[in-house]
Parts: structure tokens; C-alpha cells; sequence
């Protein structure tokens, strides 16, 4: 009987600790946590007119100042978070059935715990501003964070091609 | 409560769970290990994989022969979730080029049965593909090139083969 009170005791104490470590706010789970609520504002529909620049305010927000999105070749680098606003501002309002969505997130933190490099597959499906008649596409990013004041932002985005375009 | 038990685990319960834990292990080997189930998106492979299909890649192909001139190919992105399925048309070392929608491979076009569909603008430069490369293409020719993911993938990209 005592055993069995033991063996029980043992168990929640167990189950407690687990739900504590689970949940507990690393620096990897913000960055997680962080990269969830980009593609959740990525997947948003801004409306058109005042709507949509303040959702690409929203969208600018995850950068760093002097971020940079590097598209690979042929496209030119995308610089700084007022550049980043400015085409997500320009660009199409997505339909109803847009959504982004980052898989296989793995998260390397920096010296520090002041930076970061995550490496994921963004994968974006529906109708989109710059899909047209696509409906999906998937490209394997490399993102470096950094964390200037107290929140995880974007620092540098290059994709990686897992099939390169002839040039 | 009894004839629930019943109806779950049968006369035998023992006999039940043996054979439902035998079920799960070995679908976690196939599935896991062997056997790779993609649903498929897009219009890339039309008109043999149509959108929202499911389609099984054999993992283990690839571990006593080459991929070959043909073959239906899972490629890795990332680490894995998600896959690009096309089809090879150029081996390594092999010079590429596109022509109206043709491949031409080492100056010689490539009988391409499985492509239905061409349009106009389907044209590459010749590439030469180097040791470990793969040229890699969909079977639509008729989608916009631009908009089509086509070009080289590197050999541990290519993660497994059409199952059937």
C-alpha cells in the first residue's frame, strides 16, 4: 500500500514537472511563438485602402530596422523594414483561402541567447498576391534573429532552393 | 460497460491487443521508415498527379541503385515535411537544355511519352550538371515556365521514388 502511495506521488510529481518544463518560456519556444504569430499576420487579409497599411505596419513589425530578404537571383535584395512595408503595402490582397504556414522549425541560439538562427519550410497555399493561378508553394528558409530590445525580430531571410533555377 | 468491452476487444482482449499492437508497429516501420505518403498540390506533374491526390514514395529505393532518367522523385525541403515530386530528366554530368518544351540532353531530345501538355516560352539555356546533380522537372509544360519549379537538385535532396 505503501508502495503503491509512493509509486503514485512519484507519478504527479512527474507529470507536474513535465507540464512546467513544457510550457515554460525559453528563448526557443518566444522564437517559435514569434515565428507562429508572423505567419499568422503573413496568412491575415488587411483590406484594401487604410487596411492594408496597417497590416503591412503589422508585417514590418517582425524586422529589424536594416533587415534584409534575400530572394536569390535574379531578384535584388529587399532592405530595410520601411522597404518591406512599402511592398507589402503594394501588393495584392491575398484570397479568402491564403495562408502561410512555417514547417520543421529548428531553432539554433546564439551566444548570449541575443541571437538566433532558424531554419524552416515556409509553406504558402491558396490564392495569393504573387501565386496567381498557383496554389501552393513551399521554399526552405534560413532566418537570423535578433533581439534588440526585449523581442525577437527578423534580422536577415534567405531562402534556400532546394531546386535551383537555371540562371 | 461489458458489452462495450466486448465490442471492442472481442472474446479475446489479449489476443486483441496483441494483434493492434503488432497493427501500429508495424505501420509505424512502413510509414516511418519505408513507405512515405505525400498529398499531393499543384499543377506541376498534370496530368499524371492532379492536386490533393495521395501518393506513396518508396524511401528505400534509393539505397541499392541510382535515381534514373524517369523516375518520379520525392525531393527533401527543409527537413522533410514537405517534398517537391518531380520528375528527372538529366543525370550527372549529363549538358541540359530545354527547347519548346522538349528536353534535350548531350544534344539529343529525350522521349518524353508522359508530357501531355506544352505551350510556348518553354525554353532554358544548355547547363551542365555536375557530379552529384540532378536536372528535375514537372510533366505540365503548359503552366507559365517562369511560374513552374524545374532546375538542379543536389542527389541527398531525393529522398525517394514513385511507390507504384
Amino acid at each position: 500500500m505503501q508502495g503503491k502511495r509512493i509509486a503514485v506521488i512519484v507519478t504527479v510529481i512527474c507529470a507536474v514537472a513535465f507540464a512546467i518544463w513544457s510550457s515554460w518560456p525559453g528563448e526557443e519556444r518566444r522564437i517559435r511563438s514569434r515565428l507562429e504569430d508572423l505567419a499568422a499576420t503573413a496568412t491575415e487579409r488587411g483590406g484594401p485602402g487604410l487596411g492594408q497599411m496597417a497590416h503591412a505596419a503589422k508585417l514590418a513589425g517582425f524586422f529589424t530596422a536594416d533587415a534584409v530578404v534575400d530572394l536569390g537571383p535574379p531578384y535584388p535584395e529587399i532592405r530595410g523594414r520601411e522597404t518591406i512595408m512599402a511592398l507589402a503595402a503594394k501588393s495584392m490582397v491575398p484570397g479568402d483561402d491564403f495562408a502561410v504556414t512555417f514547417e520543421d522549425v529548428a531553432v539554433t541560439l546564439g551566444p548570449g541567447a541575443t541571437s538566433a538562427t532558424a531554419r524552416l519550410t515556409a509553406v504558402v497555399s491558396g490564392q495569393g498576391p504573387r501565386l496567381l493561378n498557383d496554389t501552393f508553394d513551399a521554399r526552405e528558409l534560413e532566418i537570423d534573429l535578433l533581439k534588440p530590445a526585449g523581442e525577437w525580430q527578423l534580422h536577415r531571410v534567405t531562402i534556400i532552393e532546394a531546386i535551383q533555377r537555371p540562371r | 460497460m461489458s458489452f462495450l468491452l466486448r465490442l471492442f476487444f472481442g472474446r479475446a482482449p489479449r489476443a486483441t491487443l496483441i494483434r493492434v499492437g503488432i497493427l501500429v508497429a508495424v505501420s509505424v516501420v512502413v510509414f516511418g521508415w519505408i513507405l512515405m505518403p505525400v498529398r499531393t498540390q499543384g499543377i506541376s506533374m498534370l496530368p499524371l498527379y492532379e492536386t490533393d491526390g495521395l501518393h506513396f514514395f518508396n524511401r528505400l529505393t534509393y539505397a541499392w541503385r541510382e535515381p534514373r532518367r524517369g523516375d518520379i522523385v520525392a525531393i527533401q525541403v527543409g527537413a522533410g515535411e514537405v517534398v517537391y515530386v518531380k520528375r528527372i530528366v538529366g543525370l550527372p554530368g549529363e549538358r541540359v537544355r530545354i527547347e519548346a518544351g522538349n528536353v534535350v540532353v548531350n544534344g539529343q531530345p529525350v522521349d518524353e511519352p508522359y508530357v501531355r501538355y506544352r505551350t510556348h516560352g518553354w525554353d532554358l539555356e544548355e547547363i551542365a550538371l555536375g557530379p552529384d546533380e540532378f536536372f528535375v522537372v514537372g510533366d505540365n509544360r503548359s503552366m507559365r515556365i517562369e511560374q513552374h519549379t524545374l532546375g538542379l537538385v543536389h542527389r541527398r535532396r531525393i529522398v525517394g521514388t514513385k511507390a507504384w
